[in-house]
């Protein structure tokens, strides 16, 4: 085993470990804190795959921006994280085996599929790459993106402004 | 045994159950949100699997918009949550059933 | 056999992982050896009840950590999400600006080109400004009234 494979289980181990947390840690506070773990992963696995400006993005936009938001959520909703305790998960065998059944078709199906192998994969930097068709082929989602955040801006802020009005 | 295609399919399936684990189990909405950013990280896993064995990068610029989507998706469902918190003093799904404000 | 059939490259593309090892190694030299000469240099203090309290002395501390913040934390959070799109937006455009080469069909010249991705990006970043142009305009983000 190359010294690429180790890494790459290593991060796929921390994802994989950290999300299971997220889901199953009957604190919610604890739940995000384990998905800054499984993120960091995730990160991390994009990095090995040579996404390097997406690595980039994983850590500013989730860790730095989703992870934020999400805290500040369950600080704006204080009072339940207490009052819920152990009644914070419900149904988790069933959850569990319905999980498993996704994981399990999920693998079959990968097991089915075929992938024909040839060239070979770089380490290039992505950056300029991801400019230039950010820029030209897919311009019009590119434009429509800050059409969107405005969207969402504009519904979040109505949203919590509208109890004050 | 290098890392092949299958490797990050797999993760990605991994992830995606787990955070199927969170959206069925979970009681409390913020919990569900999370379980919900793990499902978009695996579909985003499998996008960097794609772009990274088939050499182009426009795999790469849907994953950049599966991001942004998630960030702006998250800032709307936290603030409707919020809003639910103001109106029945819990984030529970189970109990939030009605449609009237 | 043939549900999915992409064409998969090898992945055998060397990566050097040697300044990763001395960035980390530097990370955690760095916090240890902190943790460390605090360690033998502070003085040690034994904690008392007096010393665990919030507050050595005035009104002792009341009611729970947990009281509710104000909403318009959230907003700025919303806010401030919105704006780190943006910038990840601007990062890929910067570089394509700086080293971006005509390539001669669609636009001749070096100049057409930058001229049309600052548009491109004038577009986008009115569009976002609006946004918080609304948001200013509605005093969201004004502490002093509520």
């Amino acid at each position: 085993m190359g010294i690429d494979a180790i890494v790459w289980w290593l991060f796929a181990a921390v994802s994989v470990v950290g999300s299971l947390f997220a889901v199953l840690s009957p604190s919610i506070v604890r739940a995000v804190f384990s998905l800054l773990l499984a993120f960091g992963g995730v990160a991390g696995i994009y990095a090995v795959a040579g996404a390097d400006f997406l690595a980039i993005l994983q850590i500013v936009v989730y860790v730095g921006g989703v992870l934020v938001l999400i805290a500040f959520g369950i600080l704006l909703t204080g009072r339940t994280a207490q009052a819920l305790g152990e009644h914070e998960v419900k149904n988790r065998p069933l959850g569990i085996l319905i999980a498993a059944g996704i994981f399990i078709g999920l693998l079959g199906a990968l097991m089915k599929s075929s992938f024909k192998i040839g060239g070979n994969a770089t380490n290039e930097p992505t950056t300029e790459a991801i400019g230039k068709l950010l820029l030209g082929d897919y311009i019009v989602a590119f434009e429509f993106a800050s059409v969107f955040l405005l969207m969402a801006l504009i519904g979040a802020a109505y949203l919590v402004r509208r109890e004050e009005a | 045994m290098s890392i092949g295609p299958y490797h990050y399919l797999g993760l990605a399936a991994a992830l995606f159950a787990i955070g199927v684990i969170g959206v069925v189990t979970r009681r409390n909405a913020i919990g569900v949100l999370i379980g919900v950013e793990l499902m978009l990280n695996a579909a985003n896993i499998n996008l960097v699997a794609f772009s990274r064995f088939s050499g182009g990068l426009d795999a790469q610029i849907f994953a950049i918009f599966v991001i942004v989507i998630a960030a702006a998706e998250a800032a709307v469902a936290l603030a409707i949550i919020l809003q639910l918190f103001e109106k029945r003093s819990d984030v529970d799904v189970d109990r939030a059933r009605t449609l009237r404000g | 056999m043939d549900h999915l059939l992409i064409v998969a490259a090898r992945d055998n593309a060397p990566v050097d992982y040697l300044p990763v090892f001395i960035l980390l190694l530097l990370a955690v030299v760095l916090s240890v050896s902190q943790l460390a000469i605090s360690w033998l240099l502070g003085k040690r203090v034994e904690t008392n009840e007096a010393k665990d309290e919030p507050y050595e002395c005035g009104i002792e501390a009341d009611g729970h950590a947990h009281t509710r913040f104000s909403v318009k934390f959230y907003l700025v959070a919303v806010l401030f999400i919105l704006f780190d799109i943006e910038v990840v937006f601007l990062y890929p455009w910067a570089v394509h600006f700086g080293g971006g080469v005509p390539d001669g069909v669609v636009f001749e010249t070096r100049g057409e080109l930058l001229g049309f991705l600052f548009a491109e990006m004038a577009v986008f970043l009115t569009i976002l400004f609006l946004g918080w142009y609304w948001v200013v305009k509605k005093k969201a983000l004004d502490w002093e009234e509520a």
